[in-house]
């Protein structure tokens, strides 16, 4: 931890060790939250919105570390223009960095990344406000985690204007499952002339080009699914029951398939 | 004193380059601080690099930005751009230049920058 981080926990009181064992203090990769959507990721068109700092939990760009351990490459009084020019975030106190940082908010939006649900990372802009944020955050929750008005009431002081970024989880995990049957396939969102995007995939299998709505895409992808061996199936399985959204995708369109195995053994399906 | 001109054969010699490819240099104060390529395959993708000690001071952006300059003088509508995910400041400049992200494999991003000709 640096100078500057060790000043900061001084003005505000914090014990480190108190403060680490009481709330999480880590600052999570987008691998490490879901490494199905952070690997497979296609994502809806941004739009302006607001999100509570609590479920702001990583950074899209390092890996996962503690938080005040992480100061030093944002804040480093010796350091170059980049870890000076936002020190003096460091200088206000819980009661008053919401109302300091409100004008930067409008202007320049914190931009963040779903990375699952309800769970969201820094992506662009933000990384020095976030981490002060956080820190202010964090300190505060150590003090009322057993209150659960207290903690929800913590949230909505923590709640900024943000850029969002949603992952479509549809398209998302549609893509895994094709990319496990065909290994060199290329999937990527479709754009228009003007570079929206058409809500379409675009395949590229060899030198074939195909352009799939969300059904087609779905179809495919369970096509892809009943190509695949025993142990993919299973190592699948054993990945819905990690990640709840990618559960949900599976219930909701793999129903029969992933009771393939299941049903036959039964003889239910001839 | 910024500088951006095409690179010579000797600089590609000596930082071992492709002789073929279409490199460009972004100089300040007459020493190299970032080179970009123009790769003219199927997918027109651009690649550009900073000297570690020189990022972080929006040379990416004016290295970046020069190389779309070049790039719309040969009439494509679009580049691809594939980078690291972990590559913040990159992706920083993409967002800048209006770059939509269309893929992830892996630990690679993939965007899509509009070129208005």
């Amino acid at each position: 931890m640096n100078d500057d981080a060790l000043q900061f926990l001084m003005r505000n009181n914090v014990d480190i060790d108190t403060l680490r064992t009481g709330v999480d203090c880590k600052i999570y990769n987008i691998d490490d939250i879901n490494s199905l959507v952070s690997k497979n990721g296609i994502y809806k068109e941004g739009f302006s919105t607001t999100v509570s700092v609590a479920d702001i939990v990583g950074d899209i760009g390092s890996e996962t570390s503690d938080l005040f351990s992480d100061f030093g490459n944002l804040f480093e009084s010796n350091g170059d223009g980049y870890h000076t020019r936002a020190l003096g975030m460091l200088n206000y106190s819980s009661d008053e960095i919401m109302e300091q940082l409100s004008y930067s908010f409008e202007k320049e939006p914190i931009c963040i990344q779903e990375a699952d649900n309800g769970k969201y990372v820094i992506s662009t802009n933000g990384r020095h406000r976030f981490m002060v944020l956080r820190a202010h955050y964090l300190i505060e929750l150590q003090e009322v985690k057993d209150n659960l008005e207290a903690v929800q009431q913590l949230k909505e002081k923590y709640t900024i204007p943000v850029r969002l970024t949603q992952v479509d989880y549809l398209k998302t995990y549609s893509k895994f499952l094709i990319k496990c049957a065909y290994n060199k396939c290329t999937i990527m969102a479709d754009v228009d002339e003007n570079y929206n995007y058409t809500g379409n995939v675009e395949i590229w299998l060899g030198d074939e080009r195909r352009v799939l709505n969300d059904d087609e895409l779905v179809q495919f992808a369970k096509e892809s699914f009943l190509t695949l061996s025993d142990n993919q199936k299973e190592i699948i399985e054993l990945l819905a029951s990690r990640y709840d959204s990618f559960n949900t995708f599976m219930s909701q369109n793999f129903f029969m398939e992933m009771n393939y195995n299941q049903n036959l053994e039964d003889g239910k399906v001839r | 004193m910024f500088e951006f001109s095409e690179m010579d054969i000797f600089q590609k010699q000596s930082l071992k380059l492709n002789m073929a490819d279409n490199i460009y240099v972004l100089k300040l104060d007459s020493k190299i601080i970032g080179y970009g390529k123009i790769i003219d395959d199927y997918n027109n993708r651009i690649e550009i690099y900073i000297e570690k000690n020189y990022r972080g001071n929006g040379y990416g952006k004016l290295l970046f930005g020069k190389m779309l300059e070049k790039v719309k003088t040969l009439n494509i509508r679009h580049i691809y751009v594939t980078l690291d995910k972990k590559n913040v400041q990159m992706i920083k400049i993409l967002s800048y230049f209006n770059g939509k992200h269309v893929s992830t494999d892996d630990d690679t991003l993939k965007y899509i920058v509009p070129l208005k000709v």
